[in-house]
């Protein structure tokens, strides 16, 4: 308990020193409750040589309660019975009987004296020691330890010379603080614990706490030498849990018992027994079956043998491993439809990188390299729901088709030609890559409320992988969709350009400009966008129908082609989609486009 | 430091031990002896609610010695009316005791661990550590429930005399 009598003379010192700050000489009087004779003697010796340090204070008077020192004496102990004669023949001893009686020792000369009384809770005339400063054990627990062990913890690991960091001090408090609210130990037992804690095969704070964890067995507790530091009221669940099993209270209704025993069942059924448990978890157990078996056979008896051989293994694995064990039967994982949002090529390249991060998951998991072995890679679309209206179901089906194929209209060309699959793979394959976006076994759906969507999915094959990795995406296509709205101007600009008469240089009007000016976001930009178009979406002007326009210009021939190709760039977008027309139209566009600005252009 | 809810916690497994102890009682292998096998959980269900560790629940919620009346955390509690039992089935009417006395009689009469050492017993019965010290004052409930009763006569600060109040000439 040397621990406990340090924090108490650190507290005394403190006081003195206190006392002696304001320049009084005033006697310092203290009380304590009774305590084992060690700390007694431990509290009372530092005291004197404290005293003696210092040529202010005199010689303490030092006074053990007389019902105390005579408890200890008539005691069967031996150490009690010496600690008694230790303190009679140090003078501490209260012949008179009555502690009361101390208070009136006059100060000698310039020197403050000091009376320092022991079980005062023992003694008849106790109120009348109402001027004492009382130091009990709830004191030196709030005022010198301040609610915890930290300064006992500090020194226990300087005692044994181990390194530690601050986790170590908040895991010991964890542990001994619940030990303590439980009333499983109080502050002295604490003290005693700490100081005999053999800690000379501990390298470290970690192994200082698995040394505590499996030392509490003087508590009534058993070791807990696997338990992991989460919280702090973890530990504090466990001692809850470890008290109800050992003392039966668990298992005592029927109901309790027979799920307990289902578990050890089905732990038993879903685990092969062997080397599951360490044997140092299962010391009073030859085998892990022996073992499980013991915790089964103790919950359906009590028996109280079998209790004591339990009561030697490591609790933390019993209560987590074993009474705490859940079987699940493993559901088959439900494919996920990942929405991506952009343009088509973006999205179907994101769900590309999306699918090869998963192979590449899948081929570490068998120990090959993704790049060596990736054989395929396969795009294809499933369902197309779609918000497309029309007077009958064939038509919206027809309609959501065309919508379709502008949207991906040479989308599947354009993977397939600026994909490097070499870039992908260890082998030169030209033919990796496989994309139907475009074909027609496409599903089409209404969706009703909910946005419109084209789902696809990418399948990526690999050499010596039995399945291939398939993932599902599925391309959010709202009706703000900027593709969408992209869509939505190439076919007014394709209708108003075939409509006007001879070549067409447009200039296209938008009505709702201030507004679109204003608009607060991009998602209400196209918005706006797309109220435009459908208002007035034939608000067009040709430039080359300029009533001024001079028929002998030398630009106007090239300007005229331009105009000529825009417009079949136009017509291929509105037919067969934006990607279709980049692809074959775009050269004679810009080649049009470098004529007509002639050679200065 | 907590001591109210060391107390509290102690109280909780005295409960627990108590309850295992009949439990254990009914269970002698004399008494499973003279029970079929296969009746066993039958006949043992139906003990533990009628002479068993529930009946013992039961009747100690019933007369308030323990609570919570429902839900988990059963522990041993005095109100008023007991402590008025107490006194009257421990000390004969007219006639004081002296407090230390009172505590010492609870404890042979009814086995009520009061203060300190016996609280501190009563653990190493519950089958934990017997713990040194409460800080000393585990029992001053006691003796302000014995003042506020008028069962309790203050001597001196450190001596006080339980008395059972009736003498019985009022009921003669």
């Amino acid at each position: 308990m040397k621990y406990f009598a340090q924090s108490a003379f650190r507290y005394i010192q403190r006081q003195v020193n206190k006392a002696g700050s304001n320049g009084s000489a005033s006697k310092v009087m203290l009380m304590m409750p009774s305590l084992p004779p060690e700390v007694i003697l431990d509290v009372g010796s530092r005291v004197t040589s404290f005293c003696a340090d210092k040529p202010s204070l005199a010689i303490p008077l030092i006074k053990v309660a007389q019902p105390l020192a005579n408890e200890w004496q008539s005691l069967r102990d031996l150490h009690a019975a010496q600690a008694a004669d230790a303190v009679r023949d140090s003078g501490w001893y209260d012949d008179a009987g009555t502690l009361t009686s101390y208070r009136h020792r006059p100060a000698s000369g310039e020197t403050r004296p000091i009376v320092l009384l022991f079980g005062v809770d023992r003694v008849t005339d106790a109120s009348s020691l109402e001027d004492f400063h009382h130091c009990d054990l709830q004191t030196i627990w709030e005022d010198e330890l301040q609610r915890c062990f930290d300064a006992w913890i500090a020194a226990k690991l300087d005692d044994c010379s181990i390194g530690y960091e601050d986790d170590t001090f908040i895991h010991f408090n964890w542990v001994l603080l619940p030990v303590v609210e439980r009333g499983l130990a109080d502050v002295l037992q604490i003290s005693t614990l700490l100081q005999q804690l053999e800690l000379s095969e501990a390298q470290d704070g970690r192994d200082a706490e698995k040394v505590l964890l499996n030392s509490l067995d003087r508590f009534g507790l058993p070791p807990f030498g696997s338990l992991r530091f989460t919280t702090p009221k973890a530990f504090g669940a466990y001692l809850d849990q470890s008290l109800s099993f050992f003392s039966y209270e668990s298992f005592m209704e029927d109901r309790s018992r027979k799920k307990a025993l289902n578990t050890v069942d089905t732990f038993v059924k879903h685990n092969e027994l062997g080397e599951l448990f360490a044997p140092n978890e299962r010391p009073k157990f030859d085998s892990d079956s022996s073992f499980v078996t013991g915790v089964r056979k103790y919950i359906e008896s009590a028996d109280s043998a079998l209790a004591d051989r339990l009561f030697e293994c490591d609790f933390t694995t019993i209560y987590d491993k074993i009474l705490g064990f859940r079987y699940s039967e493993p559901k088959e994982r439900k494919e996920s439809v990942r929405k991506l949002s952009g343009g088509p090529i973006e999205t179907v390249l994101t769900a590309l990188w999306s699918t090869l991060g998963e192979f590449k998951r899948v081929a570490d998991k068998k120990d090959v390299f993704a790049h060596e072995v990736l054989s395929k890679i396969v795009i294809k679309s499933h369902v197309f729901k779609h918000d497309s209206d029309g007077e009958s179901a064939e038509e919206r089906k027809q309609k959501a088709s065309r919508d379709l194929a502008r949207l991906l209209g040479g989308v599947d060309r354009f993977l397939k030609n600026w994909i490097d699959g070499s870039k992908l793979c260890a082998e030169e394959r030209h033919d990796l890559i496989t994309s139907s976006l475009l074909h027609p076994d496409v599903t089409f759906q209404p969706c009703g409320t909910a946005e419109p969507n084209l789902q696809f999915s990418v399948s990526v094959h690999g050499e010596g992988i039995e399945k291939p990795v398939v993932k599902q995406f599925a391309w959010r296509l709202p009706e703000v969709h900027s593709y969408r709205v992209a869509d939505e101007l190439i076919r007014w600009a394709a209708a108003a350009v075939d409509a006007s008469s001879g070549y067409c240089l447009p200039v296209f009007h938008v009505p709702f400009y201030e507004e679109l000016m204003l608009a607060k976001d991009d998602e209400e930009t196209r918005r706006v966008l797309l109220q435009s178009i459908r208002d007035e979406g034939d608000e067009l002007e040709n430039l080359l129908n300029a009533s001024e326009l001079d028929t002998q210009d030398p630009l106007l021939p090239g300007i005229r082609n331009l105009a000529s190709a825009y417009d079949h760039f136009l017509q291929s977008a509105k037919t067969d989609g934006l990607h279709t027309a980049l692809l074959d139209r775009w050269d004679d566009l810009r080649k049009a486009c470098e004529q007509a600005g002639g050679p200065h252009y | 430091m907590g001591r109210h809810a060391a107390v509290k916690q102690i109280s909780r497994r005295s409960v627990s031990s108590v309850q295992k102890l009949i439990y254990d009682a009914i269970r002698h292998p004399s008494i499973q002896s003279t029970i079929n096998a296969t009746d066993l959980p039958t006949v043992y269900r139906e003990a533990d609610r009628r002479y068993g560790h529930k009946l013992f629940l039961t009747l100690t919620k019933r007369l308030g010695l323990v609570i919570p009346r429902r839900g988990a955390g059963a522990r041993f509690v005095l109100n008023e009316r007991l402590l008025r039992y107490l006194v009257l089935s421990t000390i004969r009417p007219g006639e004081r005791v002296t407090y230390d006395s009172f505590k010492k009689l609870l404890f042979a009469h009814h086995g009520l661990a009061i203060d300190d050492e016996a609280i501190g017993q009563a653990c190493s019965w519950s089958g934990t550590s017997r713990l040194t010290s409460l800080g000393g004052d585990a029992d001053s409930w006691l003796i302000d429930m014995l003042d506020a009763s008028g069962m309790l006569i203050r001597l001196s600060d450190a001596c006080s005399l339980v008395a059972n109040p009736f003498d019985g000439a009022e009921g003669a």
